[in-house]
């Protein structure tokens, strides 16, 4: 288990491709310590920079400034994206195989033996000679997640795994990665920008906003939990407060609900 | 229901496809048995027969046959590999590719018929100037068909393959081929049916044998009998090489408008 720090990483992107002076500053100088085996989860308004820097810590961005430490976490890392990303044009288990071929210590039956025993945990036994397309999106994304724990990695990157699911397969999805985190630990990331997620996965919540760091909660409640109990509403409210959502308070109805009039004259 | 979708399926394969070429024959046939056509412009159906039967006896037709089906697959085994091969460094140099897509666009809009003369003076009358013509009508589709499919390669299977630790060897064979080869394959199996529609071209140059010369010698002795077997032969050689190539290679699964065209 590693702990993984980020310290004054900034990026930022052109916007338009003539014009280097018009920059979009994505991350500013973020300051980040992942805690060995813990899951951070990293929540979010759409573009506050979430994918930014998870990307920066997978090795398919560099940072404009600041450092990532340890060196090389990049290649020690396992990622699954928001969609599956499994090629259409091999089987599930050649699929799952790929994570395994640069391993060149394990022959043939040891890696086909960490294949099976991938597909098992995430109950996809039936699907080991399936195509990617016959797939269901929840059996696809397990796929990803079996592929990447092949690499058994140091990090492991998760972003916005689940946002493409229906909500009962989300649910069952939250509640197979559980017992997969605590049975072997590992350093994780999680981006989504679904509270309930955050809420019930997390060992710490935090906020992003416009590229900086806006809040930062250790969420110590055991695990599975149990989203109604009064811990769980109040991590809740905190959440809703830092990314400024919520019901509009009743008693002040908030203007920009209430229209002009002359639309409806 | 097995029987009946087994019969539709023989039905569509092979009997509907074959009526429309039989009616066409039948019409042929009878309007020259009532004696409706002028046999120099039109000869008869076994009047042509009787032609190609006389070719082949003499083994005349074979041998014309086996010299433009050499030049074919050598044109387009030069062509194809030249445009696949072009098609990679563009993508791979995009400045390259802006340095040489001026030059590029014109040559592809020059019918290679138009330079013939200047074939002809710059590389003989030989070999060379026939592969010349043959490179030239098939190497674009190739080269646009592969250099699309190229560009349309999914960036985020890259990303993957990169967090999987995939050496750049086995990103090339494990993602990038599999993606280009349905693209890819269209381009080769256009490429060698303009590369065979070329070949009378090619073979106006000075030619003494193929079946380009074989039409274009017939003419000049009047013998439009012939004519049509040249024609005929090119028709037939071409339908068979394509459902050849089609079986030969990894099947294109998508439905597509350029299934089928030659």
């Amino acid at each position: 288990m590693k702990t993984v720090e980020l310290n004054g990483v900034s990026k930022s992107y052109s916007e338009g491709q003539q014009d280097e002076s018009r920059r979009l500053s994505v991350l500013k100088s973020v300051d980040l310590t992942l805690q060995a085996g813990e899951i951070t989860v990293l929540i979010g308004r759409s573009g506050c920079g979430k994918t930014t820097l998870l990307h920066m810590l997978a090795g398919l961005l560099e940072p404009d400034a600041g450092v990532i430490s340890p060196e090389g976490i990049a290649e020690q890392c396992g990622v699954v994206f928001q969609d599956h990303r499994l090629l259409p044009w091999l089987t599930v288990e050649e699929n799952l195989s790929l994570a395994l071929r640069h391993r060149r210590d394990l022959d043939a039956s040891e890696k086909r033996r960490r294949v099976l025993r991938v597909l098992k945990q995430l109950g996809l036994e039936a699907a080991l000679t399936k195509m990617p397309a016959a797939l269901s999106g929840g059996m696809a994304q397990r796929v990803a997640l079996g592929r990447a724990l092949l690499l058994e990695p140091e990090l492991f990157l998760l972003d916005e795994p689940f946002a493409a699911l229906d909500a009962l397969t989300r649910s069952d999805m939250q509640h197979l990665l559980l017992p997969l985190t605590q049975e072997k630990p590992i350093t994780t990331l999680f981006v989504t920008h679904d509270l309930a997620e955050a809420c019930l996965i997390a060992d710490r919540i935090i906020v992003m906003d416009q590229g900086t760091i806006r809040t930062d909660i250790a969420v110590s409640q055991p695990k599975p939990r149990d989203l109604y109990s009064p811990q769980m509403r109040e991590l809740r409210n905190t959440l809703e407060q830092a990314l400024d959502i919520g019901a509009p308070h009743l008693d002040a109805p908030s203007n920009k609900y209430r229209d002009t009039g002359q639309d409806h004259a | 229901m097995v029987r009946n979708s087994s019969r539709n399926n023989w039905w569509g394969k092979f009997l509907l496809p074959a009526l429309l070429p039989l009616l066409l024959l039948a019409v042929w046939g009878g309007a020259s048995a009532a004696g409706w056509t002028n046999t120099f412009l039109l000869p008869s159906p076994w009047e042509v027969l009787e032609a190609a039967k006389d070719l082949g006896s003499k083994g005349a037709l074979q041998e014309h046959l086996a010299v433009s089906f050499g030049r074919v697959l050598a044109g387009f085994s030069i062509s194809a590999s030249c445009a696949l091969l072009l098609a990679a460094c563009h993508h791979s140099m995009p400045r390259l590719e802006q340095f040489m897509s001026v030059p590029l666009e014109a040559i592809r809009v020059i019918p290679p018929l138009a330079t013939v003369p200047v074939l002809i003076l710059w590389l003989g009358i030989g070999e060379a100037s026939k592969l010349a013509i043959i490179v030239l009508a098939s190497f674009f589709p190739v080269y646009l068909s592969t250099r699309t499919a190229l560009s349309l390669c999914d960036p985020k299977l890259m990303q993957m393959a990169h967090t999987l630790r995939l050496t750049k060897l086995e990103r090339l064979r494990l993602i990038t081929v599999p993606q280009i080869l349905p693209g890819a394959m269209t381009g080769l199996r256009l490429g060698f049916g303009y590369a065979w529609r070329a070949l009378v071209g090619a073979e106006m140059i000075a030619a003494a044998a193929g079946l380009g010369y074989l039409i274009i010698d017939s003419e000049e002795l009047a013998r439009t009998d012939r004519v049509f077997v040249g024609i005929a032969t090119i028709a037939i050689t071409g339908l068979l090489l394509d459902a050849i190539f089609r079986r030969l290679l990894p099947q294109d699964k998508r439905q597509g408008a350029l299934k089928g065209v030659f």
